[in-house]
């Protein structure tokens, strides 16, 4: 049986302010969902449903068939679900080969293979140079793709990327996607990349999710979205900072 | 920074060489007290049994980031187990005449009665660890008060074993400077060791951020649980020689002021690092022992200085401020001894993966 992660009739409520309004998301082995959307369109709070740090007011989730509605981060985690946070988190005071061999040792690897792991991951993010030095040393590029590098070490069969890019010049934008595909080329894991640069979505997705004030206002691929009428009226109407 | 091909060469140097640094020079410090006078053997000698007590409060406040305001609850168990099972049959039966017979007529040596006040403290932290770790942050330091007065309260009470508020004596007084370097060095091995185990990696993880920990899979409570238990033990182990070198005391001796001396050292060390809390031990003791002797009055030069009673306590908290105020991560900045040199990684990654990562910062949007 291929793996899905699959999100039914998703509410989440702050305070009479809808942020997901009955969304419906399906991740697929393989595949490469984008999720997009003008700002406060609600992209973060579904990753953070989906991760298991937002509660659902309505909804349920499957994962491979079996129901993980409401279960907790890190038992998501040891089932195969990797995140990475809008504005870089990472352990700090650690190292920056710390930072990715506990990556591995969260969900319950051993020793030798985390550090295996560890070497591994930070030579395909351009990182090993620097693995001996403080987590918080690094330039924010780096720190962006070690907190890609620490998610790859779950081994995740989904991997939920919240705006990986952001802050990130376009050399360097375009040189974590390339890692990203070089990743996926020898692994079955589904994607979830929250993306403002149309660009990187239009070359990365094999699906794009639109979200406009919580409610999915589209599902298709990039051209279907890309033509689609709703979607330029959601991002024209609102006016942001779109890179589109 | 000097770089090494080798793994062990490696290993030595960041794992063995720190430890070395932290022993020796504390070795060094026994071996002086020994040629000095019988107070400052036990000037010396207590610093040493704190040293176990306050790495044994280090491994789980170290690496949880999360302050306890009452391990020294362990502490006072230790301390009363060892006493129990170290008082001979015949002492028992005069100073304690209802104690239960399990413990009436049993008796250890100094080693046994310090293990086993140890495994006795470590015992309870295990009953209280999970209840305990589902708290974080302030109400978890709390909670470890309202144990601490808790056991506080049982002890000063249950009479016919601990002799209640008044005095608990005749233990044999078997705790001696070397043994108590030698307990002081197996906890700073210990602490150090626990640091770099998984859980210890993981725990250090989920200090520093703790979503990001929970995301990767870490169960906090957990791994926290399993450090809280260590930890009671080694704070036990330092509740067990403290009874062994004292032979009397009562249900105050380990109390608050045990509470907030054992904090000042590991903050004004840096609660954060395994040096913090060696570093801060020697120093506080050193400072505590010299207020303590120019309490009774000193002399400045020709300026003749009175008796000032409370000096130590005022120097302390004085010294905890400035620490605070001016160095809030500990004279150490909670860093460890750094190593002697680094395993040389491959610093061009291999031809089919990235270029070398552009540094500038962009802002984000
Ligand atoms: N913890 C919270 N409490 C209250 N309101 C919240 C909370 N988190 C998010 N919101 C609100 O929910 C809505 C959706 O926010 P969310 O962060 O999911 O948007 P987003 O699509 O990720 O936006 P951006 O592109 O700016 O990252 C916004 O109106 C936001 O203000
Ligand atoms: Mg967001």
């Amino acid at each position: 049986m291929s793996s899905s992660f699959i999100a039914r009739g998703v509410h989440v409520d702050f305070d009479g302010i809808k942020a997901l309004d009955d969304v419906d998301v399906e991740l697929r082995e393989r595949e490469v969902l984008g999720l997009i959307g003008p700002n406060g369109a609600g992209k973060t709070t579904l990753v953070n449903v989906l991760s298991g740090f937002q509660r659902l007011d309505e909804g349920s989730m499957q994962l491979n068939g079996a129901n993980v509605t409401g279960w907790s981060p890190y038992r998501l985690a040891r089932r195969g679900l990797a995140r990475t946070f809008q504005g870089a988190r990472l352990f700090k005071g650690l190292s920056v080969f710390e930072n990715v061999e506990v990556g591995a040792l969260g969900v319950g690897v051993g020793r030798r293979e985390a550090k295996a792991r560890a070497e591994s991951l930070l030579s395909l993010l351009g990182l090993y140079g620097q693995a001996d030095m403080p987590a918080d040393s690094l330039a924010y590029g780096g720190q962006r793709r070690l907190e890609i590098a620490r998610a790859l070490a779950l081994r995740p069969q989904f991997l939920l990327l919240d705006e990986p890019a952001a802050g990130l010049s376009e050399l360097e934008s375009d040189e974590m996607m390339s890692a990203i595909l070089d990743f996926k080329k020898d692994s079955d894991c589904g994607v979830l990349i929250i993306e403002h640069d149309m660009r990187v979505i239009m070359s990365l997705c094999d699906r794009v999710h639109v979200l406009n004030y919580g409610k999915t206002i589209k599902v298709g691929t990039p051209a279907e979205v890309r033509a689609d009428e709703g979607v330029l009226t959601a991002y024209l109407g609102v006016g942001g900072n779109q890179d589109a | 920074m000097k770089h090494s091909n080798s793994p062990l060469l490696s290993w030595i140097g960041r794992r063995v060489w720190p430890l070395v640094a932290l022993i020796v020079p504390l070795g060094a410090i026994a071996l002086f007290g020994g040629t000095g006078s019988i107070v400052f053997q036990r000037e010396v000698t207590t610093m040493m049994m704190y040293m176990v007590v306050v790495v044994g409060y280090y491994i789980f406040v170290g690496n949880s980031g999360v302050t306890s305001f009452g391990h020294i609850s362990f502490m006072i168990i230790g301390a009363y187990t060892a006493a129990l099972l170290t008082l001979t049959v015949q002492q028992k039966i005069i100073l304690l005449p209802d104690l239960p017979s399990f413990l009436a007529d049993v008796h250890f040596g100094f080693v046994g009665g310090a293990l086993l006040g140890a495994v006795v403290a470590a015992v309870f932290a295990a009953v209280i660890a999970l209840p305990i770790n589902r708290l974080t942050g302030i109400s978890l330091s709390l909670a470890m008060f309202a144990i601490l007065l808790t056991v506080n309260v049982i002890v000063s009470h249950w009479t016919s074993v601990t002799r209640g508020v008044t005095s608990m004596f005749g233990v044999p007084q078997s705790t001696t400077l070397g043994s108590a370097f030698v307990f002081a060095s197996i906890t700073i091995v210990a602490a150090w060791m626990f640091q770099w185990t998984r859980v210890g990696l993981r725990m250090r993880a989920a200090r520093e951020d703790e979503p990001a920990a929970r995301a990767v899979g870490i169960s906090i409570p957990r791994d926290r649980a399993i450090a809280f238990i260590l930890s009671g033990f080694f704070v036990g182990l330092g509740g067990a020689l403290f009874a062994q070198f004292l032979g009397a005391f009562n249900s105050d001796t380990f109390y608050i002021s045990t509470t907030l001396l054992t904090i000042a050292m590991l903050v004004i060390g840096g609660f954060k690092s395994l040096s913090g809390a060696v570093v801060g031990t020697v120093f506080v003791s050193a400072l505590d022992a010299g207020l303590r002797r120019m309490e009774d009055g000193f002399a400045l030069g020709p300026l003749e200085v009175g008796s000032r009673p409370g000096l130590s306590a005022v120097g302390l908290a004085l010294c905890m401020l400035l620490v605070l105020v001016f160095r809030s991560e500990g004279l150490t900045g909670s860093r460890e001894i750094p190593s002697l040199w680094r395993l040389r990684r491959n610093e061009t990654p291999p031809a089919d993966t990235l270029p070398a990562p552009a540094t500038d910062r962009k802002d984000v949007s």
